[in-house]
């Protein structure tokens, strides 16, 4: 069997995570040391971490905007198909014929969802969602 | 953004007051780790590290506990996406083209696509770019080419202090030099 050898990658690794062990037990002198050489100064330090965390509280803005859109999408998705299945049994199957009758779905199709109210629903949740009907059954 | 606030965790908001308030000392702290994982060839670039692993947690997606130090789980934060990018197009631990031509000779054909190894052989000439680099500056320098060696070679710092005789004091002092070197090569680099 073929040994791995170390990588540099590996070494590399070692010798920075160290140097990061060394950086958080470092003095307070030590630590501004070095501020000072790493960056040029304490001043420049400070400006650039500001920069940095006002740059990230964009970020994290645009972020929770987006979940938050996300959510509203998923919730008003919800209670479409929510609606479309509340409706009578007698008017979710006449949505069926109807669907039926203009081509959008197969005469198979329609059948195997009679079986139960549940496979008419799971295909009147498809036809909602595909954007052929609206959360009434009506045709879009 | 107040989520959070009467439990065991900082929320976003409180998190950002602390981060606000932090002391220079801290704020150095952090900046050097950044630095440190862009030497270690994160593919992202310090400023962009750091900024990634504050917008997570302001985002909510990662919760600091409030019983841990905030500069420790930044810190950590940090070190964990780091790791994270650095690792996520890695094939295979092989550190040259030469061994990975090698290989490939016996592996079927779901194995890594030229581009992936042209690039993992780009990342593995960086890593040895980089060890070299330190390797040349301490070449006149015999305690810091040792805890150099010493600390690749996986030795703690008494092992390497009692195998060069070395006092505590040259130790420290050799142990800063390291750590300099090492922060200033991409500061100044590239």
């Amino acid at each position: 069997m073929k040994r791995i050898k170390e990588t540099d990658k590996e070494k590399l690794d070692r010798l920075v995570d160290s140097v990061i062990d060394d950086i958080q037990e470092m003095s307070d002198e030590e630590v501004l040391q070095l501020a000072l050489e790493t960056f040029g100064g304490i001043k420049p330090v400070i400006t650039k971490f500001n920069f940095i965390v006002e740059q990230a509280e964009g970020v994290a803005r645009k972020r929770r905007f987006d979940a938050a859109k996300e959510k509203v999408k998923v919730t008003r998705e919800s209670s479409r198909l929510v609606s479309i299945v509340n409706l009578p049994i007698e008017r979710k199957k006449s949505i069926l014929a109807m669907a039926q009758r203009n081509g959008t779905i197969t005469t198979l199709a329609a059948r195997s969802a009679t079986d139960s109210e549940a496979d008419i629903d799971t295909l009147l949740e498809d036809l909602v969602e595909f954007g052929v009907i609206d959360e009434n059954g009506n045709p879009r | 953004m107040e989520q959070d606030s009467t439990s065991g965790y900082l929320s976003p908001d409180e998190f950002l007051e602390q981060l606000n308030k932090l002391p220079a000392t801290d704020v150095s702290r952090v900046m050097n780790v950044a630095m440190a994982k862009y030497v270690n060839g994160t593919g992202m670039e310090f400023g962009d590290l750091l900024q990634e692993s504050i917008a997570r947690i302001l985002a909510g997606s990662r919760r600091v506990p409030k019983n841990v130090p905030m500069v420790a789980f930044l810190i950590q934060t940090i070190r964990s996406i780091s790791s994270t990018e650095r690792n996520k197009d890695d094939v295979a631990l092989v550190d040259s083209l030469e061994d990975r031509i090698d290989e490939l000779s016996t592996i079927p054909s779901h194995d890594p696509s030229p581009e992936q190894i042209i690039e993992e052989a780009q990342k593995s000439q960086y890593h040895r770019n980089v060890l070299d680099q330190l390797n040349a500056v301490f070449n006149d320098d015999p305690h810091a080419q040792a805890i150099f060696q010493g600390r690749m070679g996986r030795l703690s710092s008494s092992e390497i202090r009692e195998n060069l005789s070395m006092s505590s004091h040259e130790y420290d002092a050799a142990r800063k030099r390291v750590d300099r070197t090492l922060l200033r090569i991409k500061a100044q680099g590239d």
